[in-house]
């Protein structure tokens, strides 16, 4: 899989919030996006989930402009801005409740999923008791759950405990090892610098540096 | 599907409930008010309440009201329920299904849920005041009803994806209320039922026809 963003260029009411980006993305990889608030990351992540358009440019998935033909990118999963979870169902029926519109994996799934985010104690508690962090974890596992090929996560570790945001570093890794390729937003360079195989910096929407580790 | 239905009456739950209690409250006293005017309940009551012959040619000041807070309400619920997954929701939902799906899905919830709320009115004014008078003809008026509030919804969603310029659901939901009133029929119960439903699987064949439009504009716009 791999993944081509191509001299994109997004304007939001006259201003040029992403200027003429340039990226690619290859499988078996992390590669991690750092800027402050406000250079443009989330807005990039939600051009390559397919929810924005772009003003110029294009962005490939394996050749295919999806975006040109209004569809969303194969296979992938991603957690952008807050979770969003229904209160009253515990962990566990939210996990279900999504793995539900596209029926592609049961119980078992699900449950490791809660496994590697640490959330398995937890996984009968209701979402409105949970606490940020746990929020931010349940998050994680819905993208994790259905094995996707592409995972975008922008700011995954926000909440998260020092401990437990190691170990779904870990967890990151290891799935990248899997054929996949893993994208990170994050305005925190720690975060990047353990984690990513390939670094771009952003500000004021255009790349500013770019190294592999 | 039973995710978005689910999803979405939670929201109306969590968020909503307190103007779904105060729009079904406000009917029921209106209703009284009028009763209590009229020293009757004769069936045009019924009509008034549930403005089903509101023509504001004719329509009283209190009525017109009604009438307007009445289709503000469904409209208002119909954007909220259309853009709330835009909102908050979007990587769980839309990397998981087709947008023509969740177009169709969303719709049928929206239309669920309003159906749920019309029936609560009918029970609290309907039951205890005009059980004598269930005929067939009422049911079909009904029946008319729930499916010109439909009308109305699906109207809105395609308006609101041509002109999605609008950042919050408010000021969008009040320019729509006033298209509805000088432009909309208003009168349910002159309405040839039969037109009322071609024109509602039309509404529904063209939104999924422009979903692309509508996806792209409405998410953009949030």
């Amino acid at each position: 899989m791999k993944i081509e963003i191509r001299n994109v260029s997004k304007l939001f009411n006259g201003v040029d919030i992403i200027k003429d980006v340039n990226m690619n993305f290859e499988s078996n990889k992390i590669y991690g996006l750092i800027g402050r608030n406000g250079s443009g990351k989330s807005v990039l992540l939600k051009m390559l989930c397919g929810f924005y358009d772009t003003t110029k440019g294009e962005i490939l998935f394996d050749g295919v402009n999806v975006i040109k033909h209004k569809t969303f990118p194969p296979n992938t999963r991603a957690l952008i801005e807050k979770p969003f979870f229904l209160p009253d169902l515990t962990g566990y029926e939210n996990l279900e409740l999504l793995a539900s519109i596209q029926k592609k994996i049961g119980r078992d799934e699900i449950l490791l999923a809660l496994e590697k985010v640490k959330l398995i104690e937890e996984k009968d508690k209701k979402f409105s008791k949970y606490s940020l962090g746990m929020k931010q974890k349940l998050g994680i596992a819905q993208v994790l759950m259905e094995n996707p090929t592409i995972m975008i996560f922008d700011e995954p570790f926000n909440g998260i405990e020092e401990k437990t945001a190691n170990e779904l570093r870990n967890v990151l890794k290891e799935e990248a090892k899997k054929n996949k390729i893993i994208i990170i937003a994050s305005h925190i360079k720690d975060d990047i610098d353990n984690l990513c195989d390939e670094v771009y910096k952003l500000d004021n929407g255009i790349i500013i540096d770019y190294y592999k580790k | 599907m039973k995710y978005i239905i689910l999803n979405d009456i939670s929201f109306i739950i969590n968020n909503r409930k307190r103007i779904v209690f105060s729009y079904l409250l406000i009917a029921t006293i209106y209703f009284w008010y009028n009763v209590l005017i009229d020293s009757s309940k004769d069936i045009y009551l019924l009509y008034k309440t549930l403005s089903l012959d509101y023509n504001y040619n004719n329509g009283d000041w209190l009525e017109t009201l009604m009438y307007v807070y009445s289709i503000t309400i469904y409209i208002y619920i119909a954007l909220s329920l259309l853009t709330k997954d835009l909102k908050s929701s979007a990587s769980n939902i839309f990397l998981r299904i087709d947008i023509r799906k969740w177009i169709l899905f969303k719709i049928f919830s929206i239309h669920i849920i309003s159906t749920l709320i019309l029936i609560c009115m009918y029970i609290l004014i309907i039951l205890p005041n005009y059980m004598n008078l269930l005929s067939f003809d009422l049911y079909i008026l009904l029946f008319k009803n729930i499916l010109y509030i439909f009308l109305i919804q699906n109207v809105i969603i395609v308006l609101l994806a041509i002109f999605s310029k609008f950042k919050t659901v408010v000021p969008f939901t009040i320019i729509l209320v006033l298209t509805n009133i000088f432009v909309f029929p208003t009168s349910v119960l002159s309405l040839n039922g039969i037109a009322i439903l071609i024109l509602f699987f039309f509404s529904i064949i063209f939104l999924l026809v422009i979903y692309k439009i509508l996806f792209v504009n409405i998410f953009e716009s949030n």
